[in-house]
């Protein structure tokens, strides 16, 4: 019975990963989209954003690292959000103080 | 009637007869006695003549024996020169009482005086025209008894004309009147009263209990309203004021007596009193009141005794003088008691001098002539310094409130006490230029202060509470802190009291000796230093506070070396501490220097980068500075930074986490070193603008920030430097390289570390240059470093480790000669799984095709010696797959083929590619292009790599250029007309499967071709189907059929000989099989598609080719069979999972 029911959801497993495989955005386009991402981000002159972690996974984009406050956090992602083939970005960028 | 008068009439009756004889006698000689007056009159001028060697003229003497008048008249002493008379008088009137004369004793009983005159003369050299006379009056032998009753002198004058001054000045007392009574040496009981208006002012001496002889008197002397600018004149050349006007009263009481001495009592009063600078006539003070009172002044037998004097009054600075007000109301209390010469006893003094909110002065104690020491203490209590600071022959402004507390317990000398003691504090001082306080304290207190005047000052101890200063560099780059105490050109207001003008004394000043300054300690306390600097394009502003000194050894001239201990905030925080000692002259140092948590970005405007630069610096170094100067300077110790951040603008490019350098070793100018050079997670942006340029490079260009540092710069840079290639071309041929600017133009400065340790650093690199953005993060980053310098030196090793986003990994290590030397690197670097994705934007740039997959994995091996390059690179590309970006192929252009059938060619079994491919070159060549040469060697690798395996099934032809011209395969042969491969048709179909095994991602076009064969074995097929019709149908035998056949065709030609002509000939006149044909291709391309697929190759590979027939006229005849042709790889996204899964059906027909 267990080995019906793993092969039942291994079946399962296999089409939604093959149906989610059919929408996917393709990895050349995770590495344009970082790339992008972080030349934009670089390019940005009047924020600090440079050393910003930028991670793209099927057009789902991860902001990572600090800046020194909201303005900046939001303007990162902003940023990430404007990058063609982006679809989400998850910004788990942090605002400390430069003391901190 | 007195005694003597009836004395006389009782001689007269005794005497009678006597007396009538004589007064015969009388008669006759009354005619003598009318001469008399004349010959007295003579008999005067002859004797004042000899006694005063002076012509004498007297008009007139009138002589009555009888009633014992004398008149004189128009009496007149001449000077000796002739000038004006010495003196003089109208009339002098004296009434003598005769019989006294007989005893001795000149009795005036009346005599009156009218309009006397005495002149006297001051002349040069302080002698008067009296002064004969005054020493020859010495010897007065025993003197007469006088007396007279009264005695009336009028209108009488008196004149001193002072001609030793510069200008002349004649002083008059005039008016004078003096009144007399009973005056004699006989008693003391005589009165006199005299007034006269002495310059102006009235003056009155009343004197009683007079007597002449001894002499006795008590008199009071009363003068109301002298004008003391007579006294102006009498003030020495070099004094710094003199009295430009004011008024005196006096009312003084005094008894003198020949055996009591002198005894003098009295007051005075000095009013609206004017002192005026000498020279210039500057007002300087005013001294509106100001009393005077003398009590128990007595002289006896030369023994001098002063009870007591004092002083008290007010005064005032002038208005022009003081900065301030409240100096207007100055007071001055001033006593000296039990004041003695010859001295018996020491005479106390005190004097205090008070002004409202400008603070008091008191001197007391006890004063006596050296060599007996004196006593004086000398306390201020809140005295303002501003009102003085005009004083000062600079033009800073120092304010402050004093208080001091000074003793001196030493001989007084002429000039200056020898020795003064005590300590001394100024409250809130201040020293200010126009318009800005440069420096301020809460307190400065100085204690133990001993003055040896005017060999030495030793002050023991001196402490600075809470100093602020301000120190400002103007827009020219000069200190105008420094004009505070620049030397005023013209004298100004009151410098007079401190730099007496005359040349007396200046050569005073100049003989003096130098005095020397010894200090114990000198402590600070609580400072602040601001920073002004205008000399940058943007101001800077800087603060130093929590200062904390304390300097020991200090002396003017300098002895030794001063210890000092210093400890500041300095800008932006932290905290840095100095220990040592410091030397002046010679210059020298040996310090310790400890900085922590110190912040560098507030001095960001010295850096001359355009970078923004911000971290904490903390240090521990040991600085030694030799007595030969700069040159030769030590610091030895460690120094790091923590939180380095470099920014552009806002942005960050650089981040170093922490650094830190120990064992540092400076031997400047000729060497820095250090033992380790650590970094912690330093982060580096690169970065390519679309235009191309680095702004890193920009960022860290040296740029001119000042007027001055640009000319020290300009001093330092010597000749122009030489352009980057040139330097660079140097270098790589060993030629040596300028190092460092050096301040002592030594050898080039060396830089060594023994080690370098990097840990978790980071790269990125981002290209907006390229076609589309290229960013790609070098993570994780170690860096070992062994033996880096740039002084001649065993190689360095070098070892880095990286990884990529993705897993990709970078190894490099080796060694690295000395830099500035000829180059000498040994290097390996190895990159593992980098994704050629990443680089997309270069690829499309470079050949227009981008990869969709694939990984790069490469290790590259170089030597360089000098500049001869020699490298050999091995590169595997793993599962390369790309795709046109852009509609013109460039890599057509390098290779011949588009890249993506090369890559397709190139890749072996596992889809991978291999390429080893070595680079070579001299660097110094300025034909040499390293990217050129990387692509030639690529280009050489990839047609050999592609020619050998297509070797097996054609051939490529390679043009002059080394570019492929073309491929050309050999096509699979058929037996004509049928779909039987030939034996070397199956052979050739055998090596394009091994072919197509071993480059899985090529792709062939199959196109069967028809050839003539086929058409002609087509037709006589047919004929031959249409004889066999013809012999069924007759049965007649094939030859017959076949003639019978061939008649009813060409019933007008001869029939062929032969069978095969025969069957030829009705060939000929078949129709074209284009079906036959057809299926013939159909079967061709299926054959061999069965036989690839039984080779098991992806029937995806192979494209079907439009059937083509050999035209008529074409040349050589075609060869039956299947055309092979490379066609590009198929770039369309691979299926996923449900297409795969839906391929796994029934095969379906794949024409």
């Amino acid at each position: 019975m267990i080995r019906l029911c793993s092969l039942v959801l291994l079946g399962v497993a296999l089409v939604v990963a093959a149906g989610a495989g059919c929408r996917t955005v393709a990895p050349p386009d995770d590495v344009r989209i970082e790339a992008e991402v972080k030349a934009r981000l670089v390019a940005e002159k009047r924020s600090n954003l440079t050393r910003l972690g930028v991670l793209s996974t099927r057009g789902v984009v991860s902001l990572s690292g600090r800046v020194l406050s909201d303005e900046e956090r939001a303007r990162a992602e902003e940023i990430a959000r404007e990058v063609p083939g982006v679809r989400r970005v998850v910004n788990t960028v942090e605002v400390r103080d430069r003391r901190e | 009637m007195n005694p003597d008068t009836r004395s006389n009439r009782v001689g007269w009756r005794l005497r009678r007869p006597w007396i009538v004889g004589l007064a015969l006698v009388l008669t006759v000689t009354s005619a003598a006695v009318l001469l008399l007056p004349e010959m007295a009159r003579r008999l005067a001028v002859t004797r004042i003549q000899a006694l005063t060697n002076r012509p004498v003229q007297i008009d007139d003497v009138d002589l009555n024996l009888f009633s014992g008048w004398i008149v004189v008249r128009g009496f007149r002493l001449a000077d000796r020169h002739g000038e004006a008379a010495l003196a003089s008088f109208d009339r002098l009137a004296v009434r003598l009482h005769l019989p006294s004369l007989m005893r001795g004793h000149i009795r005036v009983r009346e005599g009156v005086l009218r309009h006397p005159t005495v002149r006297v003369v001051r002349l040069p050299g302080n002698q008067f025209n009296i002064s004969d006379l005054v020493q020859r009056s010495g010897d007065t032998g025993t003197p007469l008894d006088v007396t007279i009753d009264h005695f009336v002198l009028e209108n009488g004058t008196t004149s001193l004309e002072d001609r030793a001054l510069a200008e002349p000045r004649t002083w008059t007392s005039e008016r004078i009147a003096i009144e007399v009574h009973n005056v004699s040496t006989r008693r003391d009981d005589g009165t006199a009263v005299a007034t006269s208006i002495t310059a102006g002012a009235p003056v009155a001496i009343e004197v009683r209990d007079m007597r002449l002889y001894p002499i006795h008197l008590r008199a009071r002397v009363t003068a109301e309203g002298v004008d003391l600018g007579l006294a102006r004149l009498y003030f020495p050349p070099e004094a710094p004021v003199a009295i430009d006007r004011g008024r005196a009263s006096t009312s003084t009481s005094i008894r003198f007596d020949a055996r009591g001495g002198l005894e003098l009592e009295g007051t005075g009063r000095l009013a609206d009193v004017h002192l005026i600078r000498s020279g210039t006539g500057e007002a300087v003070a005013r001294v509106p009141d100001l009393a005077v009172r003398i009590l128990g002044l007595g002289v006896v037998e030369g023994a001098l005794r002063l009870a007591r004097l004092e002083v008290e009054g007010s005064a005032a600075l002038d208005p022009r003088v003081r900065p301030t007000s409240g100096l207007d109301r100055t007071s001055l209390r001033a006593s000296v008691t039990d004041l003695t010469w010859p001295v018996v006893r020491p005479a106390r003094v005190e004097m205090a001098v008070s002004a409202p909110r400008h603070g008091n002065a008191v001197v007391d104690g006890q004063v006596q002539p050296a060599p007996a020491p004196s006593d004086l203490r000398l306390r201020l209590s809140a005295f303002d310094l501003a009102p003085w600071t005009r004083l000062l022959p600079v033009p800073a402004h120092i304010t402050g409130v004093a208080e001091a507390d000074l003793r001196v317990n030493e001989p007084l000398a002429a000039e200056m006490p020898t020795r003064v003691r005590g300590s001394l504090s100024v409250r809130r001082p201040g020293i200010a230029g126009p318009g800005q306080t440069r420096l301020t304290a809460e307190r400065i207190t100085a204690s133990g202060l001993e003055v040896r005047w005017p060999a030495a000052v030793r002050i023991g101890h001196v402490l600075v509470d809470r100093p602020r200063a301000v120190v400002e560099r103007d827009r020219a780059g000069g200190f105008p802190v420094r004009d505070l105490w620049t030397r005023r050109g013209p004298l100004a207001a009151g410098e007079a009291f401190a730099r007496p003008a005359s040349p007396a004394a200046a050569a005073r000043d100049k003989a003096a000796p130098a005095v020397t300054l010894e200090v114990g300690t000198i402590a600070l306390r609580g400072g602040d230093l601001a920073w002004r600097d205008e000399a940058l394009p943007k101001p800077v502003r800087l603060r130093v506070s929590g200062i904390e000194a304390d300097v020991s050894g200090m002396a003017w001239p300098l002895r030794g070396p001063l210890a000092v201990r210093l400890g500041v905030v300095p800008p932006g925080g932290g905290r840095l501490e100095v220990r040592g000692r410091v030397a002046a002259d010679p210059l020298g140092a040996d310090l310790r220097v400890v900085a922590s948590n110190t912040e560098v970005a507030a001095y960001r405007p010295y850096l001359p980068i355009a970078a923004d630069v911000s971290g904490r610096a903390d240090a521990a170094l040991a600085v030694t500075v030799p007595p030969t100067g700069v040159e030769g300077t030590t610091v030895r110790g460690q120094a790091g930074l923590s939180g380095l951040d470099v920014r552009d603008g806002k942005r960050t490019v650089l981040r170093v986490e922490r650094a830190l350098a120990e064992g540092v070793d400076v031997a400047w100018p000729r060497r820095i070193a250090a033992a380790v050079l650590h970094l912690e997670r330093p982060w580096l942006l690169v970065e390519r603008d679309e235009r191309g340029a680095l702004p890193l490079r920009k960022l860290f260009t040296a740029v001119p920030n000042s007027t001055s540092s640009q000319g020290t710069r300009a001093s330092r840079s010597g000749p122009p430097s030489m352009p980057a290639g040139e330097a660079a071309q140097d270098r790589l041929a060993g030629r040596p390289e300028e190092g460092p600017p050096l301040a002592g133009g030594g050898g080039p400065l060396a830089l060594a570390v023994e080690r370098v340790r990097v840990a978790g650093g980071g790269v990125r690199v981002v290209d907006r240059g390229a076609s589309g953005a290229f960013a790609v993060d070098l993570r994780d980053l170690l860096l070992r470093a062994d033996g880096f310098s740039t002084a001649p030196a065993p190689p360095a090793r070098i070892e880095l480790t990286g990884r990529f986003a993705r897993g990709a990994e970078l190894v490099a290590r080796g060694s690295i000669g000395a830099l500035g030397a000829p180059l000498h690197v040994d290097a390996t670097a190895e990159l593992k799984s980098f994704e050629i994705p990443l680089v997309n934007p270069y690829l499309s740039q470079q050949v227009a095709w981008r990869a969709e997959r694939g990984s790069l994995t490469t290790s590259v091996r170089a030597r360089v010696r000098g500049d001869a390059l020699d490298a050999r690179t091995e590169v595997l590309l793993s599962h390369l797959l790309v795709v046109r970006s852009g509609p013109e192929d460039m890599a057509r252009g390098r290779f011949g083929l588009p890249l993506g059938l090369i890559i397709s060619l190139m890749k072996d079994q596992q889809g991978d590619i291999r390429l080893v491919f070595p680079i070579g070159g001299r660097l110094q060549d300025p034909r040499f292009d390293v990217s050129e040469a990387i692509w030639s060697a690529i280009r050489t690798v990839a047609i050999k790599l592609i020619t050998l395996p297509i070797s097996s099934i054609g051939r490529v032809r390679v043009g002059r250029d080394s570019r492929i011209e073309s491929i050309e395969l050999e096509p699979i042969r058929f037996e004509p007309a049928v779909d039987r491969l030939t034996p070397e048709g199956r052979a050739q179909l055998a090596r394009v499967a091994d072919f197509l095994r071993q480059t899985p991602d090529v792709r062939m076009a199959l196109t069967p071709v028809s050839a003539r064969s086929d058409l002609l074995e087509l037709r006589r097929r047919r004929a031959t189907e249409a004889i066999e019709r013809v012999e069924r149908r007759s049965r007649l035998p094939r030859e017959v059929a076949a003639a019978r056949l061939f008649a009813e065709r060409f019933p007008e030609r001869a029939l062929p000989r032969t069978p095969d002509a025969l069957v030829s000939a009705l060939a000929v006149s078949e129709p074209e099989p284009t079906a036959e044909l057809e299926v013939l291709a159909t079967a061709r391309m299926r054959a061999v598609r069965a036989a690839l697929d039984r080779a098991r190759i992806d029937g995806d590979r192979l494209l079907a080719g439009r059937a083509r027939e050999e035209p008529p006229d074409a040349g050589p005849a075609a060869v039956p069979g299947v055309e092979l042709q490379m066609v590009e790889p198929d770039t369309a996204p691979r299926p996923g999972i449900l297409e795969r899964i839906r391929r796994l059906g029934p095969t379906t027909g794949r024409e």
